[in-house]
């Protein structure tokens, strides 16, 4: 049944971050392995969420394509989203 | 095993799914899945093409549900327990699990109350029949019975969803009575099941919990975590072991929160899980598809409050839902578990005949058997030995078939409606069986026309027998009542039917969902064709009207191409016309049921699921022409004191074929066609074979095999009448060597190459589908060596099969023909010897037949009789037959805003009746002339559609003006003024002021120019219509003051309305111009009564050169010729050679004539067909036998432009002065046109040509 997600996701402790960034795939796992913010790659240790936003698509303007990752790395977490349409990497937030 | 998907949504959820089910199992066979479920939203509406989908792609089905359920935990906390309530039957609320109760409080539902103070709903509705029967069956309403009160539907909304599959046939009958419960006992958007009756059927399904509107899920979102244990732990105790915590991840921001604590909660109830993603769409593309849908649902633009954040919710292959649910691999791996236990078989190929009583001693085919016999010796006097055989022979099929009873049945219901007078009459392929003639079902004598009964039954295919009965229209409820008591209540309902987006449809959703204004959604989609949403971009291609559409403009492109999409998605259930269920055993065990329009019961299965299920179906059908025939034969009798035998009729009158021969025959049955009347000047029909071949020729299938032009070459000795091999000729004498029937591809297979005759029949089954070229070469190859085997010529056999490939799968039904052509030779004789009451039973069963009622009524002056105006004294309800058959007076049914109570209140009250005497309010209605009323909407009066009762047999009825018959002893009380009229009738403004203006008064001495002006007077202190009263009038006070005897009290003081106020003469307002008058006609009456409206452009019409049509049989063949007329109809048929071609109807002053235009010239005038009502056509003249009459089009025009600015047509005036500021603001038609309503000349041209056509029975 189409129901609208709860205004859940990220922890209240976000910060944003918004960068664009580099990051490495696992093709078999369909998953990021590594990412790069602030000239440092990271390598990630835990795929904690993962979501998808799609939506717009009926606006000449207004398509969002989307994929999340909650990623635990170094001890932090960090939310990386993928822009399938622009097809770019970029770190959303970091959580602590 | 692999995963399978247990909870998927197909287009049958209405709104909430976009998976077109031979996708879905497409998609589901080719990811190497074994099974899949369908679980459409509160029913299964899409459950037997699905499961047939399945077992055609090798893969299981399971069936199942998405309920809509009350809360097993109420506003107050309790907890619904089974046996909790006082009765201890159904259960009820109990102990408090939820977050706002405390414990101590179980047990508080020992009090006696089944649901919480609070409960969500009300229960069933109060002071209506009870929805279940004492022993628990479903109880059905009949006819008479309404819809439970909308309060109950309105409370009935909320619930949670539980999703329900069944494990086996016995689950599927469990599944029919939960949901037809629901749905029966709460309608309303949603239906809301009851735990109570989840509890009494619960076995043999297996339940779970549902997505985020579960209630366990809900809870749990909402952070009632105690809520969500007890509904968990009531749903277990209803549904035990089978009862799974359903896993979803949607991949949304908090899916991983949600599926962690649904997966804590199971575990801590030991309560199994299983994974499953809730498939809306099957590939990800069409996620669109589902959002426009919930756009549409929400009624609100995209993005809407249904609407998802994703696409995630499409057929994930099983390596996909793995990776999703790595964490939890029990809920994986249980989907499959829960599939491999369902086992659901619904038995396809049994047939399922109702129960007959018998009296004792008898077994069905012994009563058939006598009955049959009785039957046979009152329809053939001598009993000759070939109907005896025939008879034994039929009989001895029908017994080795097992359709006793089903014919027994059938009898039944045919002999009721006999008694009762009721016309009727079956058609079809049961026309073919001296079994159908004998017991009365059919009235084609099947020897005398050569019908063959194994087109009907064919022993070698045991099928459900179809057999059609067309009822009189006005009283086929009766039956229907009947049909309800004979057969049981809980075993009898209405067949549905799935009614799908069409292009408009499909423009108005995707419109609506991109957020346009009501405005644009309306200009875009109003001149959009009724053709097929997925041909939209072809039309616009295509089209010449369509060349300017706003869609032609990129900006669309995307609207255009999901309005594509959404083609022929199912958009909400219908009721079939006249289909009904019989059933053996309660419907519910079998097949879940439903409210639909009018508190009819219906199923949730149109007519082939139902067959499919092997239920017997029975088409009761209304048929407007049996209705028209019953008021002829009555006015007949009262006038005349002849008993007419309407199915009794000579069939070789030679009135009737000069009729035909002439194509006057508007109004006749089935030959009243323009392409009919076309025919008839071509065949030039002798006798009762002609009519039914001419019947049978102008059908699709042979228009597009082309029969027609051989069949009147040979006819008329232009072209030799050969056969290929001499056993045809016998049976192709009739039909000029040409293969016509059904029946004749059944006798040649059997006369050429030694077939039985039910061979024959499945051959002609056979090359009717659709088949390769191998296929058919390799039934040709048997075929042909069959006949050589028996001494033909090779090249005979050839040829002869040859013949029967071109024309197999295009021939027509012969006793489907038959049985019409005896209605149609009824209707012939009718307006060959009492056109005046012919045409008032056509005129006052309306609508009815190819023409609007303003053609027939012209055609019924063409035909010499006379046409008298509406006047108050002497106007009936309906059209009357005056001046001893020469004359006919316009009935006040006919005028816009009249509603039964009024026009009764007028006859009434001239007869001498007291107005208040059974006074109703008289408010005007809405319905408007018959013409555009619903079907069954306006009809006459009862003693006036009835056939006579001496006719056959039945009861003594009324006479035809009955109604209006005054009291004996009391002298008609004419109305002498327009102010005593409205004091005696109590008729609205309205009412009054278009009775005015149509000069119903003309006789009262005072012009209706000046009544126009005074009526407002009348009225002048009364309120204003439908303020306080549900739109009703209120009725001015009796002329001696006192209040109106049934005038509410609103506690407001009501104007008095100036009734004994003396008027002054208006002799200074000028008289309307008959223009005028005819433009008051056309818009009030849907009628030109004074004058055609041609009329007043007659010389500058002539003076263009054009040939009145009436002149047309008298000029020459291929003679260019100029036409002028008000366009009828347009019509496209399909025809062989794939071109486009429309037939347009045009009436002038003097004829209707028919206009044919090709592709070239349709896609170079097609915008003037588009807005113009007169059309101006320069072409040339078809005038000969073989083309019979017509006029191909060359050029079209449209006539108010050429005429140009001076000339007006009735119905394009400005409003101008007193009188004219009276004439409302005619039809909105560029060019001036006719507010009545005209048939949509872009309808007929964009129906989907039949693939497969000529099949009926």
């Amino acid at each position: 049944m189409a129901e609208p997600p709860p205004a859940t996701g990220p922890a209240p402790k976000a910060r944003p971050a918004g960068a664009a960034t580099a990051a490495s795939r696992d093709q078999l796992q369909r998953r990021p392995v590594t990412f790069l913010w602030r000239r440092r790659r990271y390598r990630i240790e835990r795929v904690l969420e993962t979501w998808v936003l799609e939506t717009g698509w009926w606006k000449d303007d207004g398509h969002v394509s989307r994929s999340y990752w909650r990623v635990r790395a170094d001890g932090r977490v960090f939310d990386l989203r993928y822009d399938r349409l622009a097809k770019a990497w970029a770190l959303e937030r970091v959580l602590n | 095993m692999s995963f399978v998907h247990l909870h998927a949504h197909t287009t049958f959820s209405f709104g909430d799914g976009a998976c077109r089910i031979p996708e879905l199992v497409a998609a589901a066979a080719g990811m190497g899945m074994p099974a899949l479920a369908a679980t459409d939203h509160e029913g299964l509406y899409g459950a037997v093409r699905f499961y047939q989908a399945c077992k055609a792609a090798g893969i299981k089905p399971i069936v199942g549900v998405e309920l809509t359920v009350e809360p097993a935990v109420g506003r107050d906390g309790r907890t619904w327990q089974p046996g909790a309530a006082a009765t201890g039957a159904e259960g009820g609320y109990g102990v408090e699990g939820g977050s706002r109760g405390a414990a101590g409080e179980a047990g508080a539902a020992s009090s006696g109350a089944q649901r919480p103070p609070d409960a969500p709903y009300p229960p069933a509705a109060p002071g209506g029949p009870a929805a279940f029967t004492p022993d628990g069956h479903i109880r059905h309403l009949t006819g008479s019975a309404t819809v439970p009160p909308a309060a109950a539907s309105a409370a009935g909304a909320g619930g949670h969803h539980l999703v329900l599959l069944a494990r086996d046939y016995k689950g599927w009958s469990n599944l029919c009575r939960i949901i037809s419960a629901a749905h029966l006992e709460h309608p309303g958007e949603p239906p809301v099941a009851r735990l109570a009756t989840l509890a009494e059927h619960s076995g043999h399904l297996v339940a779970l919990s549902g997505c985020r509107r579960g209630e366990v899920w809900s809870r749990l979102l909402a952070g009632d975590k105690a809520g969500a244990r007890a509904a968990a732990s009531a749903l277990h105790e209803i549904f035990g072991r089978e009862f799974f915590i359903e896993l979803q991840h949607e991949l949304l921001p908090d899916s991983g929160q949600s599926l962690r604590a649904l997966d804590l909660l199971a575990h801590e109830l030991r309560l199994p899980t299983v994974a499953t993603n809730d498939v809306h769409y099957t590939v990800k593309a069409d996620a669109g598809l589902h959002d426009v849908l919930a756009a549409e649902a929400a009624n609100q633009p995209l993005p809407n409050p249904l609407g998802r954040k994703n696409a995630e919710l499409y057929l994930k292959s099983p390596a996909r839902m793995r990776r999703l649910f790595q964490r939890y691999p029990e809920a994986y791996a249980n989907a499959a578990r829960i599939a491999e236990r369902c086992n659901l078989d619904l038995g396809l190929g049994r047939l399922l005949f109702p129960a007959y009583p018998l009296p004792p001693g008898e077994t069905a085919f012994s009563l058939l058997w006598k009955r049959c016999f009785k039957g046979a010796e009152e329809r053939y006097r001598p009993l000759t030995a070939e109907v005896t055989a025939r008879l034994e022979r039929e009989l001895k099929v029908v017994e080795e078939l097992g359709f006793a009873e089903y014919f027994l049945a059938v009898h039944d219901i045919v002999e009721f409606a006999r008694g009762r007078g009721i016309y009727y009459s079956g058609r079809g392929s049961a026309g073919n069986s001296i079994v159908s003639y004998v017991l009365r079902i059919c009235d084609a004598d099947p020897i005398a026309h050569g019908l063959l009964f194994e087109r009907f039954l064919n022993p070698a295919r045991r099928e459900m027998p179809d057999v059609d009965i067309d009822f009189c229209s006005a009283r086929r409820d009766e039956v229907i009542q009947y049909i309800y008591e004979r057969f049981g209540h809980d075993k009898v309902a209405m067949v549905a039917t799935v009614n799908t987006v069409r292009a408009p449809s499909a423009v108005r959703i995707v419109s609506r969902a991109f957020g346009f204004t009501p405005e644009e959604i309306n200009g875009l989609s109003k001149r959009v064709p009724w053709g097929s949403a997925a041909k939209l971009g072809e039309m616009l291609a295509e089209r010449p009207e369509l060349a300017d559409h706003e869609f032609q403009h990129p900006h669309y492109r995307r609207l255009v191409h999901v309005a594509e999409r959404l083609s022929g998605f199912p958009a909400h259930l219908g009721t079939h016309l006249g289909g009904f269920i019989l059933s053996r055993d309660p419907l519910t065990d079998r097949v879940p049921l439903q409210w639909a329009a009018k508190g009819v019961v219906v199923a949730q299965f149109d007519k082939d699921d139902i067959e499919t299920l092997g239920l017997v179906k029975m088409d009761i059908l209304a048929l407007k022409m049996h209705s028209a025939i019953a008021e002829a034969v009555r006015r007949i009798e009262a006038r005349t004191g002849e008993q007419v035998r309407a199915w009794e009729l000579p069939r070789d009158d030679p009135e009737v074929y000069e009729l035909i021969r002439s194509a006057r025959t508007v109004g006749l049955f089935q030959l009243e066609s323009s392409g009919q009347r076309n025919l008839a000047t071509r065949l030039q029909e002798r006798d009762f074979e002609d009519v039914i071949a001419a019947i049978s020729l102008f059908r699709p299938g042979p228009l597009q095999a082309d029969m027609i032009a051989p069949f009147i070459r040979r006819r008329h000795g232009r072209e030799p009448v050969t056969v290929p091999h001499p056993a045809m000729e016998r049976i192709l004498r009739r039909t000029y060597g040409v293969i016509v029937y059904q029946e004749q591809v059944i006798e040649v297979a059997a006369a050429v190459a030694g077939f039985s005759l039910a061979e024959g029949d499945l051959l002609r089954r056979t090359m009717t589908h659709e088949r390769s070229m191998e296929e058919m070469d390799e039934i040709g190859s048997n075929f042909v060596e069959k006949a050589v085997a028996r001494g033909v010529e090779r090249a005979a056999a050839d040829e002869v099969f040859r013949q029967l490939r071109g024309f197999a799968a295009y021939g027509f039904n012969k006793a489907h023909a038959a049985c019409f052509a005896i209605i149609c030779n009824a209707s012939a004789w009718l307006k060959a010897h009492y056109p005046a009451e012919f045409y008032a039973g056509i005129l006052n069963n309306q609508p009815m037949g190819f023409y609007s009622p303003r053609v027939v009524l012209n055609d019924a002056r063409r035909f010499g009789l006379t046409v008298r105006p509406l006047d108050v004294n002497l106007s009936g309800e309906w059209f009357e037959v005056e001046d001893d058959g020469r004359a006919l007076r316009v009935g006040l049914a006919y005028v816009k805003e009249m509603s039964a109570a009024a026009r009764r209140a007028i006859v009434e009250a001239r007869s001498g009746r007291s107005a208040a005497e059974g006074q109703e309010r008289v408010e005007g209605g809405s319905a408007g002339p018959p013409q555009a009323s619903p079907e069954g909407a306006e009809r006459p009066p009862e003693a006036l559609s009835c056939p006579s009762a001496a006719d056959l047999g039945g009861a003594p009825e009324r006479s035809p003006d009955a109604a209006a018959e005054k009291p004996a002893g009391e002298p008609p009380q004419p109305y002498t003024s327009l102010a005593d009229f409205v004091a005696r009738t109590r008729v609205s403004r309205e009412i009054a002021e278009n009775l005015v203006r149509l000069g119903a008064f003309d006789t009262l001495g005072v012009r209706r120019e000046e009544l126009v002006a005074q009526a407002p007077l009348l009225y002048a202190g009364a309120r204003p219509a439908g303020r306080r009263n549900g739109g009703a009038q209120r009725p001015p006070d009796a002329p001696d003051g006192s209040a109106a005897p049934d005038a509410p009290d609103e506690g407001l003081d009501e104007p008095r309305l100036a009734l004994d106020e003396q008027f002054a003469p208006l002799a200074f307002l000028p008289d309307w111009s008959r223009q005028q008058r005819v433009s008051v006609e056309l818009e009030l009456l849907g009628l030109n009564v004074s004058a055609h409206p041609l009329r007043f452009v007659r010389d500058q019409v002539r003076a263009l050169g054009v040939t009145p049509m009436a002149r047309l049989p008298q000029a020459a063949h291929g003679r260019r010729v100029r036409l002028a007329g008000v366009l009828e109809r347009a019509q496209m048929p399909w025809i062989r050679s794939g071109h486009r071609t429309m037939f347009l109807t045009l009436e002038d002053e003097t004829e209707l004539g028919q206009v044919v235009v090709f592709n070239d010239v349709y896609l170079k005038y097609g915008r003037v067909l588009k807005d113009a009502v007169y059309l101006l056509v320069e072409g040339e003249l078809q005038n000969d036998e073989e083309h019979g009459l017509a006029v191909v089009a060359h050029k079209i025009m449209d006539l108010t432009k050429v005429l140009g600015s001076g000339e007006v047509l009735p119905g394009g005036e400005r409003r101008t002065g007193e009188a004219g500021s009276a004439l409302a603001a005619p039809g909105a038609v560029p060019g001036g046109g006719f507010s009545y309503q005209r048939p949509d000349a872009w309808e007929l041209p964009a129906v989907e040509p039949r693939t497969r056509p000529g099949r009926t029975g």
